[in-house]
């Protein structure tokens, strides 16, 4: 009798369970899911930066999740009128379909072909180690040129991409995480430190002069995924905008 | 006397503290005419460029003979989906296999970089049917007839994906949820 009801509690708890971590972000009608922090109350963000720990993902087929930072344009006409209704640079760490995370970068253009690419990078440091995610408008040329970072503090893993082609202007950053799926995505927990922002396009003199975030923005936590303050952004540093943690999926 | 004492060590402290403006830290907030926050702008330098590494991509295909064929990765697409696209691998095929150089690869996608050394031998494959990507909140999911999968001929490896000719009959789909 006992052994009977070990094993209907045993079902019970798988059913339960199943249920618990499923979650809808895996079609164009329900949308991903995202667990973010935004900020857009300036004129142009000329660039992005925050210092993304790495964590463990894991996701599996028909889904992905990441860490990431964006920086998005929904208001020139031509970002507003290719095919996602906005640009944006990206760049992050991701699992994908069940694969090992990688680092990656992501834009999208002001045109209606080759709008969207993503390029895979390569597999990422080891979990806890942080990595600085450094993204800026480069004024040194011609217009359209974005240039993006991936590195750690002894530029063992160095990653750089260039969007180009890309006249968008930074109107919104956006750092956090994003799900896509429907069921067996996990993440750790992961700290956003040193949340900063390009108060200038990248001159001749090379240097990413910034201003930190002073206040938390607008946060949307999907739960999952999972995005909230742990350290206010308001509060002085350090460390430098605050601390904003995402985790997934239960 | 006592009461001399208290009384001017009374006034150098009130003296004290209405002279001396608080200590400002550069770092800080300070409010500008307009009632906004600002900052001193602070440096940081971004890494040297000649130090990057290049990429590698995520491992895909097994590369035998230096080059990748259209079945190969007509298999490959058989139980992998684009990553990011939303819509499943029964819903697209596989168009084409072209092996060219990062240059060309870059000229096919309006000059989009690779991150590679221009004569680096790639696979370009297009992918045709119906593709769904979204981005950040807020935007679109979009619908695309056509998208492309570059593989780096070297090791197989998936180098980088994207959209080609977008699918204006089935227009943007939705707004993705927050």
């Amino acid at each position: 009798m006992s052994r009977w009801r070990i094993v209907l509690f045993a079902c019970f708890s798988i059913l339960i369970g199943a249920r618990l971590f499923a979650y809808s972000c895996g079609n164009p009608s329900s949308g991903h899911c995202y667990g973010v922090a935004s900020w857009q109350e300036q004129p142009e963000y000329f660039g992005a930066y925050a210092d993304i720990q790495i964590g463990q993902l894991h996701s599996t087929s028909g889904g992905f999740v990441d860490d990431e930072i964006w920086l998005v344009d929904g208001t020139t006409p031509a970002c507003a009128g290719n095919p996602f209704t906005m640009c944006w640079v990206e760049s992050g760490y991701i699992a994908d379909g069940g694969s090992n995370q990688v680092y990656f970068w992501a834009d999208s253009r002001p045109m209606n072909s080759s709008t969207f690419n993503l390029h895979l990078l390569g597999g990422t440091d080891g979990t806890g180690t942080v990595d600085h995610f450094m993204m800026i408008k480069d004024g040194r040329g011609a217009p359209g040129l974005f240039q993006l970072w991936i590195y750690n503090d002894s530029l063992s893993t160095l990653y750089h991409g260039t969007s180009t082609s890309n006249t968008m202007s930074g109107r919104r950053i956006l750092i956090g995480q994003e799900l896509a799926g429907t069921s067996g995505s996990s993440a750790t927990n992961v700290n956003f430190t040193r949340n900063i922002w390009a108060v200038q396009v990248l001159g001749p003199e090379y240097v990413f002069w910034y201003n930190r975030q002073t206040h938390n923005g607008a946060v949307t936590s999907a739960n999952p995924p999972f995005g909230s303050w742990t350290i206010n952004a308001t509060s002085p540093p350090p460390p430098e905008g605050g601390q904003f943690t995402t985790h997934c999926c239960s | 006397m006592r009461h001399s004492i208290w009384i001017c060590a009374a006034v150098v402290a009130l003296g004290t503290l209405t002279a001396c403006p608080p200590k400002e830290n550069p770092e800080q907030p300070k409010s500008s005419g307009g009632g906004e926050k600002r900052q001193e702008k602070i440096a940081l330098k971004p890494p040297p460029l000649e130090k990057a590494r290049r990429p590698e991509g995520m491992n895909a295909l097994r590369v035998s003979n230096g080059t990748i064929s259209k079945d190969q990765v007509v298999e490959y697409f058989k139980t992998h989906n684009l990553p990011m696209n939303y819509t499943a691998t029964s819903d697209f095929h596989v168009e084409s296999v072209d092996m060219m150089t990062a240059k060309q690869v870059s000229d096919r996608l309006a000059g989009e970089s690779t991150g590679l050394a221009d004569d680096e031998r790639l696979a370009f494959v297009t992918l045709a049917g119906m593709f769904t990507f979204t981005g950040p909140p807020k935007s679109s999911a979009a619908n695309f007839k056509r998208a492309y999968a570059v593989f780096d001929v070297k090791n197989g490896n998936l180098m980088m994906v994207g959209t080609l000719e977008p699918n204006r009959e089935g227009g943007q789909t939705t707004t993705a949820k927050q």
